[in-house]
């Protein structure tokens, strides 16, 4: 592929994989490519089962349509939704001795449903997407217009919708969603924070250096309130 | 699904669709069938019945049949429901609406359906309260859907049904506090400040509400409301971190931190917002008042420590005055962080920095030993050490250090071995530095050093087992692992240690050829003489000049070893 020069909102799109790239050797963020051609195949295989490009362009699309694990983290806000705190409580305390993935989910619900808000844990989904794309691109699957096309889709969704307003609050959305869809235990959770903290604190995070959160035209920003 | 109820489905639906009515009703008599799939099939066969225009009677005999194979299933619950209220049964009705609500509660048809038997049967205020909850349900669909504007008519329509319905109530009040519409929502809420089953849930609102309104105080009064009642509250808690946020209050912001983290360790917001704090104060771009303040300096070196901002800890800890009684302990505190994160040549700095300072503390010569014998060499750090020891030779740390270095040295160099005289004391002072950090991986992995040289095999195999358990993460240890286990005659196990574990590094050349000096060995005890000539080969091939000096004889050996084969 020919050098090219990417817009900032390319890199953006791109930067939206980082989540998951910040613990792979050489991440890669100014270039459509992963940087990890030859692993790659590897990791389709072993992290989704994915060993074709129908096989992958299955996995993007369920991503994309349904959202992965946001239905089940949906879901299960819905449930929370008819029922007191205290209920809450019981049934989680319940789930802890019957059900231990379903403890695990249930707890992150009512753990973080609030201050998530309405996009929850969208943030693993479009994470996943970024990342499928591009290892589809690395696979000569899905080609380099289409590509584009998917990773803007991405970017575009965030910020016409303002789903997040900044990286940290992505990265929160993904980190939830992570431990959520894997049913991470606590030492799992602090292994996945210690990996990704790097995203908001280096300077060679892409977050930092390159691939800034778009600045939104907000209606009503936290510092134009007034204190009623 | 099975695929044998899978299969017993397709077949049911293919006879349904050609209304091959009689050959359905007989699919229930063949085989061996488990409950549920007879219960599948009385579906269909209710289904057929229903296509057939029979009679409502005869189909709820089925159903009956099928619910008393499986009283839950959904689709034979539905049609006992839809045939009962035909029939005008509405006792029986209520007894399949209530049984699906129980089974799927955020259902707002089946709560539509329990309504409708409540009322049937003339009980209706509690019908009102089921019609008020179905609403409320299809309320929560259209919030989740984006759509607030039908959310807040069915929310209404909630009320309307019961005016007591204090979820609909709470969840009008969420609904407008989506749109916008704060102060409605401030209002409603506090007319439901003292409806008990859902207070904790109006005060969180609240208290997001402050949020929005980046009102300090407002948010820690809400949330001490909440705390009070439920101490760990996640929202609660956080609420602290983020009044104190507003506040740009340093010290209040890392208590109320460390307090979320006390409830909750993996608190995934709380450890961002650490690392998004501890950047600031590194940048000292001014979000924090008085950053240099020496309180500020003391807390925030934890900070640093913990998001792996070391030079900027370091930063502060020379930054902090040396007058402050907290120094020593200050400085203490610190080199052991540097040390677990192993950052050796930093410790060092700090340790240099500390006894120009003060010399009130002999447990700085033990950590500056560690250092330098880490940076330098291990010959210096135990110098290091012996001046201490004219001060204190009793000193905990010291020793502590002492035994660290010296099995180091041991585990390194074997042909320096550990003193006899000081095995003994060794082994005391890290089985008691044990006892307080008995995670420790590196003591272990210094006691696991000190059985073998005294050759105590067993113990060295637990505790150099206990320190890989525990994360040591030098990678040299699988070499020891594999000289232990072979001592203590587990070849496979040994020959596994080397084969998985050991990384072959090219910048470790020397342990390397002693690497396979030992695989050769194995191998010999062995009498896997193919593998051994292998690994004969190529050690000749790679450190030619090694042999020269060293090993020639034992390669003899081995060599010799192999005559009769090669013969």
């Amino acid at each position: 592929m020919e050098t090219q020069i990417l817009s900032q909102q390319q890199l953006f799109a791109l930067s939206l994989t980082a989540p998951i790239l910040v613990s792979w050797r050489t991440p890669l963020y100014t270039a459509l490519t992963t940087g990890q051609s030859a692993e790659v195949g590897d990791m389709l295989q072993s992290w989704w089962d994915v060993t074709s490009e129908q096989g992958l362009r299955e996995m993007i699309t369920w991503l994309e349509k349904e959202g992965g694990h946001t239905v089940y983290f949906i879901r299960w806000i819905r449930k929370f939704e008819t029922m007191t705190f205290m209920q809450r409580r019981d049934l989680i305390a319940h789930l802890k001795e019957t059900d231990r993935d379903e403890y695990v989910r249930a707890k992150l619900v009512e753990h973080y449903r609030l201050d998530l808000g309405p996009y929850t844990i969208l943030a693993f989904d479009i994470a996943r997407i970024t990342l499928l794309v591009r290892s589809g691109y690395d696979m000569g699957w899905i080609p380099e217009d289409e590509a584009w096309e998917i990773l803007l889709r991405q970017a575009d969704k965030i910020v016409q919708q303002r789903m997040w307003m900044s990286h940290f609050d992505y990265l929160y959305s993904y980190i939830v969603g992570r431990t959520f869809g894997m049913r991470k235990d606590v030492a799992g959770t602090l292994e996945s924070i210690e990996n990704a903290h790097r995203l908001i604190t280096n300077y060679s995070s892409p977050w930092l250096s390159h691939a800034p959160w778009p600045t939104f035209d907000k209606t009503k920003s936290a510092e134009e309130r007034s204190v009623h | 699904m099975s695929n044998e109820l899978n299969e017993i489905i397709n077949t049911a639906s293919r006879l349904l669709t050609n209304k091959e009515y009689t050959e359905l009703d007989s699919l229930i008599d063949e085989g061996v069938l488990q409950r549920f799939q007879q219960a599948v099939l009385y579906y269909f066969k209710c289904i057929a019945r229903h296509e057939m225009n029979s009679d409502g009677q005869d189909i709820l005999g089925y159903v009956h049949q099928g619910l008393l194979l499986n009283e839950k299933y959904k689709n034979l619950l539905e049609i006992h429901y839809i045939y009962t209220m035909r029939l005008d049964l509405p006792e029986c009705a209520l007894l399949s609406s209530s049984r699906l609500c129980e089974s799927y509660p955020d259902n707002y048809t089946y709560q539509f359906w329990y309504a409708e038997a409540l009322q049937k049967n003339g009980a209706q205020a509690d019908a009102a309260r089921a019609f008020s909850k179905a609403h409320c349900l299809i309320s929560i669909l259209h919030t989740q859907n984006g759509d607030l504007q039908n959310a807040i008519i069915e929310i209404d329509k909630a009320i309307q049904f019961d005016s007591n319905h204090h979820f609909a109530a709470f969840n009008k009040a969420k609904i407008l506090y989506y749109q916008d519409e704060i102060e409605s929502a401030i209002e409603l809420l506090s007319s439901l400040q003292d409806c008990a089953d859902i207070q904790v849930d109006v005060t969180e609102l609240q208290c997001k509400i402050a949020e929005y309104y980046n009102d300090a105080d407002a948010m820690l009064n809400f949330s001490h409301r909440i705390l009070s009642t439920v101490p760990d509250h996640p929202y609660g808690l956080r609420a602290g971190i983020k009044a104190a946020r507003l506040r740009r209050a340093i010290i209040p912001l890392f208590d109320s931190i460390d307090k979320v983290l006390s409830y909750h360790e993996d608190d995934i917001w709380s450890h961002l917002i650490r690392f998004s704090f501890a950047k600031h104060l590194a940048d000292d771009d001014g979000f924090f008042l008085a950053s240099h303040d020496s309180d500020v300096l003391y807390r925030s070196i934890d900070i640093f420590m913990q998001s792996g901002m070391y030079d900027a800890a370091v930063n502060r800890i020379l930054a902090f005055p040396v007058t402050d009684t907290r120094f020593v302990v200050l400085i203490e505190k610190s080199a052991w962080q540097l040390w677990r994160y192993n950052q050796f040549a930093l410790m060092k700095d700090v340790m240099q920095y500390a006894l120009q300072q003060t010399q009130s503390s002999v447990a700085f010569y033990g950590f500056l030993a560690e250092s330098v014998s880490c940076t330098e060499s291990m010959g210096k750090g135990l110098e290091i050490i012996q001046q201490g020891e004219q001060l204190d030779p009793y000193d905990t740390t010291l020793g502590y250090f002492k035994a660290v270095i010296l099995s180091a040295l041991w585990l390194d160099k074997e042909s320096l071995p550990i003193p006899l005289e000081y095995t003994d004391t060794l082994r005391r002072v890290l089985m008691e530095y044990l006892s307080q950090h008995p995670h420790d991986s590196r003591a272990l992995y210094a006691l696991a050093g000190i059985c073998y040289s005294i050759t105590d095999y067993s113990d060295a195999k637990r505790y150099i087992e206990q320190a890989i358990d525990d994360g040591i993460s030098n990678v040299y240890v699988y070499y020891w692992l594999a000289r232990i286990l072979h001592k203590c005659g587990d070849i496979q196990g040994a020959l596994e240690a080397f084969e998985q574990k050991f990384e072959m590094r090219s910048s470790m050349s020397q342990r390397k050829f002693k690497h396979y000096l030992t695989k050769a060995e194995i191998f010999a005890d062995l009498g896997d003489t193919e593998s051994l000539q292998r690994t004969i080969d190529f050690i000749e091939q790679q450190w030619p000049a090694q042999l020269e000096v060293d090993y020639r004889q034992q390669l003899e050996n081995w060599r010799h070893l192999l005559q009769p084969e090669s013969n």
